[in-house]
């Protein structure tokens, strides 16, 4: 019964995060910090932000990657499952009733103008987010340096995540004193 | 059909590292390749994946599936795009449990912290750059950013909020 609980939240959780992750991937990481550590308190901020930084690293969607790595941890493959299906079950759905009826849905502008207020408070709350993990890392000359070199790369530079984050990782393995 | 599509979208799934808009050119090749969708067909799929949740790679796979197959088409084609991450974290969070605590992975993670942390702050202002385009705009963000930062008040309340207020400034 307790683990039926534990995988039907798992799924709850998820269904809820992918019905709100309006613009894109990066948007569903402060939905998510704000339900999985602020609300329900599953991991701390450090253990959340290592599992993002895997999720960006692996081939796939995001939100899916944090959704199979989350509900494993808590709930080992049928938690994953349960989890996955949550995230995924809102675009499904949504999608296939707007292809079913050809797209009509967007020809209100209200609809579009409604999402761009959205997705301004969802700018917001990643901007929140993001305040929270650089007040969380402990400052040191490599971490900032770091930081600084991974936003500038990240803003200007076309190159993928991937690399940002695996070099930053080496050079971790490198400079970081024991 | 059905396996065409599973595979096409197993094919994407697995090949794009980094999520969301690196995706967008690689299911864009695929899609045009397969004679799926005419690009105007595709640009109209990125304009409702934009309006509506969930990942990028999802929602043109549901779409595409239906467009091609049915519903059952949806299925294979959303099945398809989910399982390679599904798979490579299971295997990838068991390995992660297990060296957790090693003491290569723990530099490697102290290096990783402030990257993930400028990634996600470059994401904020990325998106940002693109919804702020008016000074009403800039207020209603100040106004959420501050509700968020200093009060209790609930995201989902805060979004549904900000976006009946979207209703009167866009």
């Amino acid at each position: 019964m307790k683990k039926f609980n534990l995988n039907l939240s798992l799924f709850l959780t998820f269904l809820k995060i992918g019905a709100l992750t309006f613009g894109g991937g990066y948007a569903m990481i402060g939905i998510l910090k704000e339900e999985i550590v602020e609300r329900k308190k599953w991991l701390t901020e450090k253990e959340f932000l290592e599992i993002t930084a895997i999720a960006e690293m692996t081939p796939g969607p995001i939100a899916i990657n944090m959704a199979t790595f989350i509900g494993r941890k808590f709930g080992g493959f049928i938690g994953a499952f349960f989890a996955t299906i949550g995230v995924v079950l809102p675009s499904f759905v949504i999608i296939l009733t707007i292809a079913i009826f050809s797209g009509k849905l967007l020809e209100y502008t209200y609809v579009k103008s409604f999402m761009n207020g959205v997705i301004i408070a969802i700018v917001a709350q990643l901007t929140k987010v993001s305040f929270n993990f650089i007040k969380g890392i402990k400052k040191t000359i490599l971490t900032i340096t770091i930081f600084f070199a991974s936003l500038l790369c990240a803003l200007f530079l076309n190159i993928s995540v991937f690399y940002i984050i695996l070099a930053s990782g080496l050079i971790g393995i490198i400079l970081e004193r024991e | 059909m059905l396996i065409k599509l599973f595979t096409t979208f197993f094919k994407i799934g697995l090949f794009t590292i980094g999520g969301g808009y690196v995706m967008i050119p690689v299911i864009q090749k695929e899609v045009l390749l397969n004679g799926w969708l005419t690009s105007q067909q595709f640009n109209e799929l990125l304009a409702i994946a934009e309006m509506t949740p969930g990942p990028i790679a999802v929602n043109s796979a549901t779409f595409i599936g239906y467009k091609m197959n049915g519903i059952l088409g949806a299925i294979f084609a959303t099945t398809g795009v989910v399982l390679p991450s599904f798979i490579i974290i299971l295997l990838i969070s068991k390995a992660y449990e297990k060296y957790e605590n090693n003491k290569f992975v723990r530099k490697f993670m102290s290096g990783v912290l402030p990257a993930v942390s400028a990634v996600i702050a470059s994401a904020a202002i990325t998106i940002g750059k693109d919804t702020i385009i008016s000074p009403l705009a800039l207020i209603l963000f100040i106004c959420a950013f501050l509700v968020l930062y200093r009060t209790k008040l609930n995201l989902l309340s805060v979004l549904l909020i900000s976006g009946i207020l979207g209703l009167f400034i866009f």
